[in-house]
């Protein structure tokens, strides 16, 4: 074979090579535009048999977040979605609006935060009558259809709270000297939540400080959350105030915890306020790290999630669940945040 | 595919241009075909990127047209708002039917679930609403209207929703596509512009193997023209009509050496018969010459002789006369028919001047005698043939022997030829010499040459008789009996005689 033949020949590999790359190239895109195609660009296409929806007040709290991500996880292994419902629509609905649009929606079953409102009971009684299985967490509503309550027992976790406040208040007072007048306890409730849950935790505090300690003064402040970043200004008020200024403030909600925690930093109050706030979320645990934060009550918000989906899942598959679910409760302060931090850190990464 | 590439090669000139032309189409073809089909489709998908969001705005104008024509037929009970909701709940129900119903991880299929469920229970709060209304039941259409109104805002806000996730994803879809059509209409180019040097190469590559053998043929082609005979056509394999064509002039070549071997051979068997024409040529001037040789000045010598007799007969001296005469004609007949055509009687006639001559000069001693047919004597033989053979029988025969000497000529027809036989009976001949005389030509001239007397030889005159009559039977020589005597034939072709007599009308009627 001459020299110009082979050149020829070489010549045209490679040409038939870039043919087969443009070829390559052209079935590439032709993938793309398939892979487009297909409806799945987000989320997963995976099937499941049941339909959950999780219905709560709170927006983007760690607390729920934690808690709907639990339940989800939990309903993964047992074929079942569970929907974040009030996230999935753009407009600010209520509880009860998002409880009856999940009852028009005909989902399967409906983990939601109870309240004390009639109209929330008649809509739980609606969907149960409509064979859609109603568990409620965190707040029961009373007398109900609801298959089962899952929350926290109130009793305790007032307790809870009642000693730390005692502990703070003898450490900071050094035991029953009240030179300065009688020591100030706020806790800071929801008054949209007319749940007789708050009531109890609140009277159970009341008791647990009497039983210890005479002449404390345990007020409740209602915090306005009907209306947006409301209920800051309503606990700076109360801090910047020295006639009000309280020794300590007991926070219910993680949310409210931050707000304290943040009002007392930015006014210089480290050690003359103890905050006991609520839930492990980051800021409580550095907040405690840094002492702003006395202690916290932690509740395992995915524990929970977990709960209410294995309940509803067990009425479904069984018909029957108990009425009454409870998760444990623990106390975080100086001494173990170290650990939580380091599971958050876990976590994290 | 080798046998494919056999086929190929096997293929005619127009076949094999026609399929590498059929070829390039097809590549060229198939190649904007991919691009035309890749671009045809991407185009297809950004044009229907946002036919979702489209369908979902029908959704929501359907919904809006079922409330308000609800509400219009609650409030006036007109029955062109009642089509008009029954059209548009038609129209509604045809969007969403198509909806995904299975419960899936995905948002929006997820939403769409809802849609579908919500507005199940939707229509049936508004078709709950205007059977109460036809009913008249005031109080269970207001509650149903009241209901539908809350599913009608939930609806709303749900489509909201799903059109806002849809667009969110249709405009990813539209980033992706949009890439993609770039990336397509690189890879097009490069396609295309790949496409196009395969065929450019293709094609060269063919017509080269095409034209190669063509321009060795057209070379060897100029080298023959320019004389070089040896140079063969190339062997080229193309197997299509070049190979044919190589073939035929290698054929053609061959015949054409061959052709030149053949009149190469002839040229030379030619140019031999022209060398021997000219040896025998050249024999006969030899004889003239040596003939002139022997006779110093002839015609000065027959001038002299004719005075000579006319002096002879003027004093009175007849015999005298009669042999310068004899000698004279012997000598004119020399003059004139060496190397001529003449009769057998003009050759007789010289043969009794020479033997007059000789007779004078001897004495008397030679006793000849004529034997002769006289309707024989007007055949035509050559000049100086029967003298030579007479002066040798006398010479080499009866010269110098005991006793008389006899020479006798006979001419007689004999199978066809005149007979022309001279006999004497003298010394003989020896076996050789007549051998040596008859084959080896060459030899019996040198002997002749040799000759003391010189005159023409036997040998001269045998080639002339042969040469005259084109053929081999014209000499004999003849031992007599007991070695005593020789005696020498020629054959004269019988049909020289009517040559002749025609010749001698001819000579009569010219007056010769």
């Amino acid at each position: 074979m001459s020299g110009k033949s082979k050149k020829i020949r070489a010549m045209l590999l490679v040409c038939a090579g870039i043919l087969i790359l443009a070829i390559g190239m052209a079935v590439y895109a032709i993938r793309i535009t398939l892979h487009v195609e297909s409806p799945e660009v987000s989320g997963t296409g995976k099937k499941y048999e049941y339909h959950l929806v999780m219905i709560h007040s709170g927006v983007d709290d760690d607390f729920w977040k934690s808690l709907y991500e639990g339940a989800r996880k939990e309903g993964e292994k047992s074929g079942a979605y569970v929907e974040d419902f009030g996230a999935a629509v753009s407009e600010d609905y209520s509880t009860e609006d998002l409880m009856e649009m999940a009852i028009a929606a005909k989902v399967d079953g409906i983990i939601v935060e109870g309240n004390q409102s009639a109209e929330m009971k008649e809509l739980i009684d609606r969907a149960e009558a409509e064979n859609i299985t109603v568990v409620t967490m965190m707040h029961d509503v009373a007398d109900s259809k609801r298959k089962t309550f899952v929350g926290i027992n109130t009793y305790a976790l007032g307790e809870m709270y009642g000693n730390q406040v005692v502990d703070a208040l003898q450490k900071k007072n050094g035991s029953t000297d009240y030179s300065e007048g009688e020591p100030k306890v706020v806790i800071l409730t929801d008054s949209s939540n007319e749940d007789s849950g708050v009531t109890l935790i609140y009277s159970s505090i009341r008791e647990t400080i009497s039983r210890s300690l005479n002449s404390v003064q345990v007020t409740s402040l209602d915090l306005d959350k009907s209306e947006d970043f409301e209920s800051q200004e309503q606990i700076r008020n109360i801090v910047v105030n020295h006639n009000t200024r309280p020794d300590v403030v007991v926070c219910l909600s993680s949310v409210d915890t931050i707000s304290c925690s943040q009002t007392i930093v930015e006014y210089n109050l480290a050690g003359e306020i103890e905050v006991i706030g609520y839930y492990s979320a980051p800021e409580v645990l550095s907040g405690i790290q840094n002492g702003t934060i006395r202690s916290s009550v932690d509740v395992d918000a995915a524990a929970l999630g977990e709960t209410c989906v294995s309940s509803l899942n067990k009425f479904l598959l069984k018909g029957y669940v108990s009425e009454y679910e409870t998760v444990e409760i623990k106390m975080i302060t100086k001494d173990n945040v170290g650990t939580y931090l380091e599971q958050n850190k876990d976590g994290g990464d | 595919m080798r046998k494919l590439k056999r086929r190929f090669h096997n293929m005619s000139l127009r076949y094999k241009l026609s399929a590498s032309f059929l070829g390039v189409c097809i590549l060229l073809v198939l190649v904007n075909g991919i691009v035309y089909f890749n671009l045809r489709q991407t185009i297809g998908q950004v044009d229907g990127v946002y036919s979702s969001n489209l369908e979902l705005n029908k959704l929501m104008a359907s919904l809006d047209g079922v409330q308000q024509s609800l509400y219009q037929y609650l409030e006036t009970k007109s029955s062109a708002a009642l089509e008009q909701y029954y059209v548009y709940e038609q129209s509604y129900q045809d969007l969403y039917s198509g909806f995904n119903t299975e419960i899936t991880g995905s948002q929006g299929a997820l939403l769409e679930k809802n849609i579908y469920n919500i507005s199940n229970t939707y229509l049936g709060k508004t078709d709950g609403a205007v059977q109460a209304k036809r009913g008249r039941n005031v109080s269970k259409y207001k509650e149903g209207y009241a209901e539908s109104q809350k599913l009608y805002q939930y609806l709303r806000s749900s489509i909201d929703t799903l059109n806002a996730d849809n667009f969110q994803q249709n405009s990813k879809k539209y980033t992706v596509l949009r890439g993609s059509l770039n990336s397509l209409m690189v890879s097009a180019l490069v396609l295309l512009t790949a496409a196009m040097t395969v065929a450019i190469l293709w094609m060269t590559f063919i017509t080269r193997s095409i034209t190669k053998p063509l321009e060795e043929l057209a070379k060897s082609a100029n080298e023959i023209a320019c004389g070089s005979i040896d140079v063969g056509f190339p062997i080229v394999e193309t197997g299509d009509e070049v190979a044919i064509v190589a073939k035929a002039c290698n054929k053609m070549m061959d015949s054409i050496r061959d052709f030149i071997a053949r009149i190469m051979e002839n040229y030379q068997r030619e140019a031999e018969h022209i060398e021997n024409e000219l040896s025998m040529k050249n024999d006969l001037n030899e004889a003239q010459l040596r003939y002139l040789q022997s006779q110093i000045n002839p015609h000065f010598l027959f001038n002299t002789l004719n005075a000579g007799a006319q002096l002879a007969m003027m004093e009175g001296a007849e015999k005298t006369c009669i042999f310068i005469e004899n000698m004279a004609d012997f000598f004119r007949y020399n003059v004139r028919k060496t190397g001529q055509e003449t009769t057998l009687a003009e050759e007789l006639e010289l043969v009794d001047s020479y033997i007059y001559i000789l007779n004078v000069r001897f004495a008397g001693d030679i006793h000849f005698e004529k034997r002769v047919n006289e309707k024989l004597v007007q055949v035509t033989m050559p000049g100086m043939i029967l003298q030579p053979i007479v002066e040798n029988a006398v010479n080499h025969g009866i010269r110098g022997m005991e006793g008389d000497g006899r020479i006798l000529l006979s001419v007689y027809a004999q199978e066809g030829d005149v007979c022309v036989e001279v006999s004497d009976n003298g010394a003989g001949i020896a076996d050789e010499t007549i051998e040596m005389l008859m084959t080896s030509r060459a030899e019996a001239q040198q002997a002749q040459s040799d000759s003391p007397e010189g005159g023409i030889g036997l040998s001269n005159v045998i080639s002339r008789l042969k040469r005259s009559f084109g053929r081999e039977k014209v000499f004999t020589i003849e031992k007599g009996t007991d070695g005593v005597g020789t005696t020498v034939k020629i054959f004269i072709p019988a049909t020289q005689t009517e040559q002749k007599e025609e010749s001698s009308a001819d000579d009569q009627s010219t007056g010769m």
